[in-house]
């Protein structure tokens, strides 16, 4: 008897990002001139010596305490970069924008029309039964409580958030949130902001679900105190000479920026679904097909556990098992990450 | 050089981190070759959309370009920004790649009914593409809300070019101006061939690549003679007029073409594929209203299927054929 | 016993033997009983039957996959320039004779590659195998039928072997070679290769001129003002892109070569608004200004020279000085255009002393928000005046005698009226 030939992962298999930030950039003004914000000036970066101190650990050789006190009179100088409020301004205006793109699920690369089939049923099943609304409710959270500032949301006495959507030019609709009312460790709406989160989450769905194009502007508001210290991203540059920076801040134009990788982890920090997610305390973790914290150097999603992304999508579409609701959400979160999936090379 | 019917203009696109290594040995500006993939995506997702238009060429004004790059001692390293995890929890290697970010006016070259219809429906097919091309890649970068707006436009435009010789020359002069302050990157194929011919009179074993280096860097030529005292030697740069700058230009086959399927882990096993190289040929980048008519800046699809050549042409020069 | 050619062929595939093992021998000590083992792998026919099995991890390759993405896993191919058509742009096919060949595979079976790479009459091992000599393969073995089956399994080095991959990770690009981009059918799909042969020609060009002693004898005679017969030559913001990261030989044996560097020319646009631009306060013109701009500099000082050079007056001459002048007036569109992103209205500052028509052609979006500088630039025939000061200021630059011949200098002044005509009338658009 013919059997059907076994389904196997397409070996070319990719996915764009449907959410997909800009680079923020960031201004700074005054806390009561918020309405004003599109006049405020960009924040700059220096350049700053520091003089390094010796802490290393020294090999036995150096122990010496004449040594020491010469490495200490010769101190290794350092450039870093830093960014800071100016003295007369208190607040941190960030802004970026956000756009929402259809077609989740839909790869933009795949060779094997078998599997894209099932890929598109499965797809097509969860946008019947779930829907984008837990996963758009989660995003809208991330945007609300202003997660994507990173360090620069902690220590700010207030932090206000703006999101404003825009359809051919025109102001279509817009909310603000007290982003210290929201919380990082759950997607609880504070009572205050439950009909505004409700309606950017409305949005976000009907992006996704690709019922029109979402095009978001987010503006962050944060009071951080005058000449205070804020956090652009850092750049990675592999090959430093010796007399090269130390710290390089990244910037447009001359304008102090948080990458958009950056704010696109913040925005997916939706994953409550791992199996620690209650003993490791640590809350949500960024949609990554491993479960991975940078931060931590761990992977919360392990592929013996089989609850990994690639266990869970092959359980769904190979073996005609369907994860959990929960793992369901996971997989399309990470397919709206995007990436390259396909079938490791033998 | 043919002429075009109607001109699609995108004015000042922004896209943020675009593919800045253009080739394996360039680097800067993403590579004509993307652009042109951008127009054929294009005119695929309008046709979808009944949108009438026939794509055939694209011109790139760039505005500004700021490359995510630094320099490290006497060479340039680029800014990464990935730090991916690995299922152990630690980094991965971590492959190099740059990342540019572009103001840019794309110019295409269409025709089809469209381009007959008033004036309010031109604006609305043009409306439409721009919405479309915030939901595409440019370059592998981003396309910014916020893109087509300059300081002489105000969201994109489907002009029909004048019919009239003189009108039409008109017509071109402010449109070249429109796009200024910018350069558009044209192909210099003649210089690189005259370069040759002119360091194969010295030396008749220099090859292509060693003309294309020469043009590619500064050379500095002492004047003088060997008794001379510094008040009169002088160093000074030996260089051609013009910004010429080294640029893929398409590909060349290393082998034949092998039938849809056959080579395994295809992007798709309908249709054929073939291994290739990059091909580099000399570009320029030069300011529009400099040139006699918008066609000049733009690029297309030429190949020599033949001799496995697949590149593009640009009509810079009128007698480019010659070199191709 | 092997004759002629073959006897002076197998005296250097053993010497390359023996050289390889006194190298083995020598890290061990007198009595260690391994001895007798590496002595008799490096037997000749013992090593031989041993290295064409091992050779089937190698492959000789021109193109590699692998610098595209270090996971990628897929075909490399073979392809040196004689097999490649003759574009008439540059690629793999302008390198002669001599282009460098990579190998990729296990770096344990390098030995292998290093034999192949043995010359005899300035001709290698791996050109004979592949060429298919008798005369190797009888210096390989006594055994005709052996000797012949080992040379073809060294040939076999540079084949990509019949399952040809790319790969997920690998780019792979859509190429129109039809007429209608609506339709599927009417495209390739091209998988690029990285080009290392290509790449390492460049790559040790690009040093010679950055490092060798020549090179570096040149550049400090340029920096002491000396002379020099030989030209010092830069490549103006050269990249370094890093293949393998700590581990180049996991690329290729030519990456590891080059320490897992590769040279990327810049194809960069003119960059101007990376400039620290300020307003020009304290000044009557921006002309000075823009003179000492670097790029203008160089067009003025190339330009002079040309002038003095008496060309002789045809078609390739007005050309190039047609194209110096160019390059000055596009510089100072440019110029304009930096300016003109300041923020509107700086002209209007106390410290602003430039003469009206410049303030009227530089700060254009003060008109905006200030109706009289509004009407004045409406009504003023400043791009006439500014073209003045422009020439003005060129001739000044280009001043002394010009040794030019009378209908030159005729044609030098008409070519000038016509750019600055466009220029005049280019002005009101920037």
């Amino acid at each position: 008897m013919a059997k059907t030939a076994e389904l196997k992962t397409a070996s070319v298999l990719a996915f764009e990002r449907k959410l997909d930030p800009s680079d923020a950039l960031m201004f700074a003004g005054h806390w009561s001139e918020r309405d004003s914000a599109a006049e405020w000036p960009g924040i700059a970066i220096r350049a700053k010596s520091v003089r390094g101190t010796i802490s290393n650990r020294l090999k036995a050789k150096d122990q010496d305490p004449a040594k020491i006190d010469a490495a200490i009179h010769n101190p290794n100088l350092q450039t870093v970069d830093v960014a800071a409020l100016p003295t007369d301004a208190d607040t941190l205006l960030t802004h970026f924008t956000l756009k929402v793109l259809g077609g989740a699920g839909e790869p933009s690369a795949c060779n094997s029309a078998a599997y894209h089939e099932k890929l598109r049923a499965a797809v097509d099943a969860y946008e019947t039964e779930q829907g984008f609304d837990e996963l758009a409710r989660r995003y809208a959270h991330n945007l609300a409580n202003g997660r994507f500032l990173w360090r620069n949301r902690v220590g700010a006495e207030a932090v206000e958030v703006r999101v404003s959507h825009r359809e051919h030019g025109e102001l279509a609709a817009s909310w603000t949130f007290d982003a210290l009312d929201l919380s990082l460790r759950d997607f609880e709406p504070a009572a205050g902001a439950r009909d505004d989160l409700a309606g950017l989450a409305a949005l976000i769905r009907q992006g996704l679900a690709g019922e029109r194009l979402v095009l978001l502007e987010v503006s962050a508001f944060a009071r951080m105190g005058a000449g205070q210290e804020v956090f652009p991203s850092q750049e990675l540059i592999l090959e430093r000479g010796r007399n090269d920076k130390s710290k390089t801040l990244y910037s447009v134009n001359g304008v102090a920026g948080i990458h958009s990788q950056k704010l696109g982890n913040a925005i997916r920090t939706i994953d409550t679904w791992y199996p620690e997610a209650e003993s490791a305390g640590i809350g949500p973790i960024a949609v990554e097909p491993y479960g991975s914290v940078t931060t931590r150097g761990t992977a919360y999603r392990q592929p013996r556990q089989k609850v990994d992304f690639y266990s869970l999508l092959d359980d769904w579409l190979l073996r005609d098992r369907k994860p959990a609701v929960t793992d369901q959400h996971f997989v399309m979160a990470t397919l709206i990450r995007g990436g390259v999936f396909g079938d490791k090379a033998e | 050089m043919y002429e075009s019917h109607s001109l699609l203009v995108l004015p000042h696109v922004r896209v943020q981190n675009a593919n800045a290594i253009s080739s394996p040995m360039t680097w800067g500006f993403p590579a004509m070759t993307a652009f042109v993939g951008l127009m054929h995506l294009l005119e695929r997702r309008l046709t979808a959309r009944d949108v009438p238009l026939l794509f055939e060429g694209v011109g790139v004004v760039c505005h500004h370009c700021e490359p995510q790059a630094s320099h490290r001692g006497y060479t340039h390293a680029f800014h990464l920004t990935r730090n991916p995890v690995g299922r152990d929890g630690d980094t991965a290697a971590i492959v190099e790649e740059g990342r540019v970010h572009l103001e840019v006016s794309l110019v295409f070259a269409v025709r089809g009914d469209a381009c007959a219809a008033p004036a309010e429906e031109r604006a609305a097919i043009a409306r439409e593409v721009g919405e479309l091309l915030l939901t595409l890649r440019v370059a592998g970068g981003t396309v910014l809300p916020g893109s087509f707006r300059g300081r002489r436009w105000n969201g994109p435009e489907l002009i029909p070019l004048d019919e009239q010789e003189d009108e039409r020359r008109q017509q071109s002069k402010r449109l070249l101006r429109r796009w200024l302050p910018g350069f558009a990157l044209v192909c210099r194929d003649d210089l690189l061939h005259e370069r040759h011919a002119e360091m194969r009179a010295d030396d008749p074993d220099t090859t292509l690549l060693d003309a294309w280096l020469d043009l590619s860097r500064l050379n500095m030529t002492c004047r003088g003679g060997e008794d001379d005292g510094e008040e009169t030697i002088r160093w000074e740069a030996r260089r051609r007029p013009g910004w010429l700058v080294p640029i893929p230009v398409g590909y060349g086959a290393l082998g034949p073409l092998q039938a849809g399927g056959d080579v395994r882990r295809a992007r798709d096993t309908a249709t054929p594929l073939r291994f290739v190289e990059s091909l580099y040929s000399i570009g320029q980048w030069v300011s529009p209203h400099r040139l006699d008519s918008p066609e000049r800046l733009l690029w297309y699809v030429d190949n020599r299927l033949d001799e496995g050549r697949y590149r593009l042409r640009n009509d810079y020069i009128d007698n480019a054929a010659e070199f191709v | 016993m092997p004759t002629g050619s073959t006897a002076a062929l197998r005296k250097t595939i053993e010497e390359f033997l023996s050289e390889r093992q006194q190298t083995k021998l020598d890290r061990l000590a007198s009595d260690d009983p391994k001895r007798a083992r590496i002595i008799d792998a490096h037997q000749r026919e013992n090593w031989l039957a041993d290295a064409t099995r091992r050779v089937a991890q190698l492959q000789v390759v021109t193109h590699a996959l692998k610098a595209t993405h270090p996971d990628a896993r897929g075909t490399s191919l073979f392809a040196p320039p004689e097999t490649l058509p003759a574009h008439p742009a540059v690629g793999t096919h302008v390198l002669g004779d001599g282009a460098p060949r990579d190998v990729v595979g296990n770096a344990a079976a390098l030995d292998v590659y290093k034999f192949l790479q043995t010359e005899h009459d300035g001709r290698s091992m791996l050109d004979r195998a592949l060429a298919g000599e008798a005369a190797f393969a009888a210096a390989l073995s006594d055994d005709p039928t052996q000797g012949q089956a080992w040379m073809e399994a060294f040939a076999g080095i540079t084949r990509a072997g019949d399952d040809q991959a790319s790969h997920t990770r690998a780019k792979q690009v859509y190429w129109l070679v039809g007429d209608d981009p609506t339709d599927d059918r009417g495209f390739h799909l091209l998988a690029p290769l990285y080009a290392t042969s290509l790449a390492h020609a460049a790559f040790r060009a690009i040093n010679e001129d950055r490092f060798s002693e020549v090179a570096k004898a040149a550049r400090t005679a340029r920096r002491e003002r000396r002379y020099s017969a030989v030209e010092s030559r830069e490549y103006p913001k050269l990249a370094v892109q890093k293949f393998g990261g700590t581990k180049p030989q996991n690329i290729s044996q030519l990456n590891s070569e080059r320490r897992g560097g590769n040279y990327l020319l810049a194809s960069l646009p003119p960059d101007w608004r990376s400039a620290d631009v300020r307003a020009p306060l304290h000044t009557d013109s921006v002309f000075p200004l823009f003179g000492r701009r670097r790029p203008v500099r160089s067009a003025v000082n190339a330009l002079l020279r040309f002038l003095r050079s008496e060309p002789k007056p045809n078609v390739a001459t007005r050309r190039h000085r047609d194209e110096l002048l160019a390059e000055l007036t596009d510089a100072l569109l440019v110029f304009a255009a930096e300016l003109s992103a300041l923020p509107p209205g700086w002209s209007a500052h106390a410290d602003c002393r430039l003469v009206e028509a410049e303030c009227l052609w530089l700060d254009p979006d003060r008109a905006a928000e200030d109706a009289e500088f509004a009407m004045r630039r409406a009504q003023v025939d400043w791009p006439r005046e500014v073209r003045e000061r422009f020439a003005a200021w060129l001739n000044a630059q280009l001043q002394g005698p010009l040794p030019v011949a009378d209908p030159e200098r005729r044609f030098w002044a008409d070519r000038l009226q016509a750019e600055m005509d466009e220029l005049e009338e280019t002005l009101p658009h920037v």
